[in-house]
């Protein structure tokens, strides 16, 4: 009995060998392969405006710093009495829109500042009634993050607006 | 006869003649590609060896090719994306980034390729995400490429090249660009301290992944090679230059 195993033992292991030949000549074909792998962490932010508001006889001069560390737009509203007269002196990068807005038409690098918005403004006639009144010009400024649409053009997306107390 | 079955029943034998027959085996297997052609053909042959680089923006970045002994030399640091931005460039969503892939063959035969680019997310512990593949985008070329849809997906993306690449050639990219979708700038979270108002981006931090894997085989007896090694039915025209998807 013990005889009889060792030989079936024998045949089949021979068989199995002569079984995997077949298999040899399957992968015979010249074959290769190689590959590479990396990535890229994102560093993705918000940035923060600061406004510097000055007041002299020429007006409101507006300069608005990029103080964070990713570039954005800028764009200002201004808010005043409606018998205040006003005017811009937008210079070359400032521009008035029918939105009631007034962009800063390049991109605002990180720590870079705008060119000077001028707010002119001439005060209504003085009167009995608005001697002692004092006048206010508020100016709100936004920030929208730089990025690009799907053409890869560099857009202002002002659906996304954030403002920074 | 009696004389002869009795020698194939003894396993001993039985295994000896097994063993001779499988030692036989090595060197038919090594030159299995060859035995449908002739014995000057097969002589040719014998120096043959396969070879296939992926080159990222015309650098070789990953090899593998065989001696004539059949041992691999592997070259290149396998790494993509490490030149991404220039210097000082700051990384912005939506932007198109160069990122030109393109396949050279390094051995003396030539060549069938196709190439398998997975696309993934890790967050910020380095774990993979479930954030869409599909907001990593990228920018393929068609000449003489092709997506074989079937096989392709979200997070996979299946490119065959349709010619022959000859010993030593490069093939025109097959990817050109990578994109990171701007709909990421839409995530933010808005967070309020007091007099303090701060946003922050979702996904801040998360590392997009790209992995490219080349396979390269035999134009001879393409076919049956390449429903072996890559288990795909392609067409191959008669003088085995060009291939389609079925």
């Amino acid at each position: 009995m013990r005889k009889f195993n060792k030989k079936l033992v024998l045949s089949i292991v021979a068989l199995v060998m002569i079984s995997t030949l077949g298999i040899g000549k399957a992968l015979g074909y010249f074959t290769t392969h190689t590959n590479a792998t990396g990535g890229y962490k994102m560093d993705l932010g918000f940035t923060d405006t600061k406004i510097k508001e000055d007041v002299d006889k020429d007006g409101k001069h507006v300069v608005i710093t990029n103080v964070g560390d990713y570039d954005c737009f800028v764009r200002v509203k201004v808010f005043a009495a409606d018998n205040l007269k006003i005017r811009y002196n937008l210079g070359e990068d400032w521009q008035e829109s029918g939105d009631g807005y007034i962009y800063y038409n390049k991109v605002l690098s990180s720590k870079d500042k705008t060119s000077e918005l001028n707010i002119k403004y001439t005060l209504p006639e003085v009167n009995d009634d608005n001697k002692d009144k004092d006048y206010n010009i508020v100016v709100i400024q936004e920030f929208t993050p730089v990025v690009y649409d799907d053409q890869g053009n560099l857009i202002a997306n002002w659906q996304q607006v954030y403002e920074t107390e | 006869m009696k004389k002869v079955k009795s020698i194939f029943m003894k396993p001993t034998i039985l295994l000896g003649i097994a063993a001779v027959l499988l030692l036989g085996s090595g060197v038919g297997s090594a030159r299995a590609a060859l035995t449908y052609y002739s014995d000057q053909y097969s002589a040719s042959m014998d120096m043959s060896t396969i070879g296939v680089s992926l080159k990222e923006n015309g650098k070789v970045v990953s090899s593998k090719t065989y001696d004539d002994q059949g041992d691999a030399t592997t070259n290149g640091e396998g790494k993509l994306l490490q030149n991404l931005l220039k210097d000082d460039e700051k990384f912005a969503l939506g932007k198109t980034y160069d990122e030109k892939l393109a396949v050279e063959n390094s051995g003396n035969i030539d060549t069938f390729v196709r190439v398998v680019l997975t696309k993934s997310w890790q967050d910020k512990e380095g774990k993979n995400v479930d954030l869409s593949p599909a907001l990593i985008e990228l920018g393929f070329n068609q000449d003489g490429w092709v997506i074989n849809e079937a096989q392709s997906t979200d997070e996979r993306v299946v490119l065959y090249y349709t010619k022959v690449v000859e010993s030593k050639k490069t093939t025109p990219d097959f990817m050109k660009t990578i994109r990171i979708s701007n709909q990421l700038s839409t995530m933010y979270t808005k967070v309020e301290d007091k007099k303090t108002i701060k946003y922050q981006y979702t996904y801040n931090g998360y590392t997009f992944t790209l992995d490219a894997e080349v396979d390269a085989v035999q134009t001879h007896n393409a076919k049956d090679a390449i429903k072996s090694a890559w288990g795909i039915d392609v067409n191959v025209n008669d003088d085995e230059t060009k291939l389609s998807l079925g």
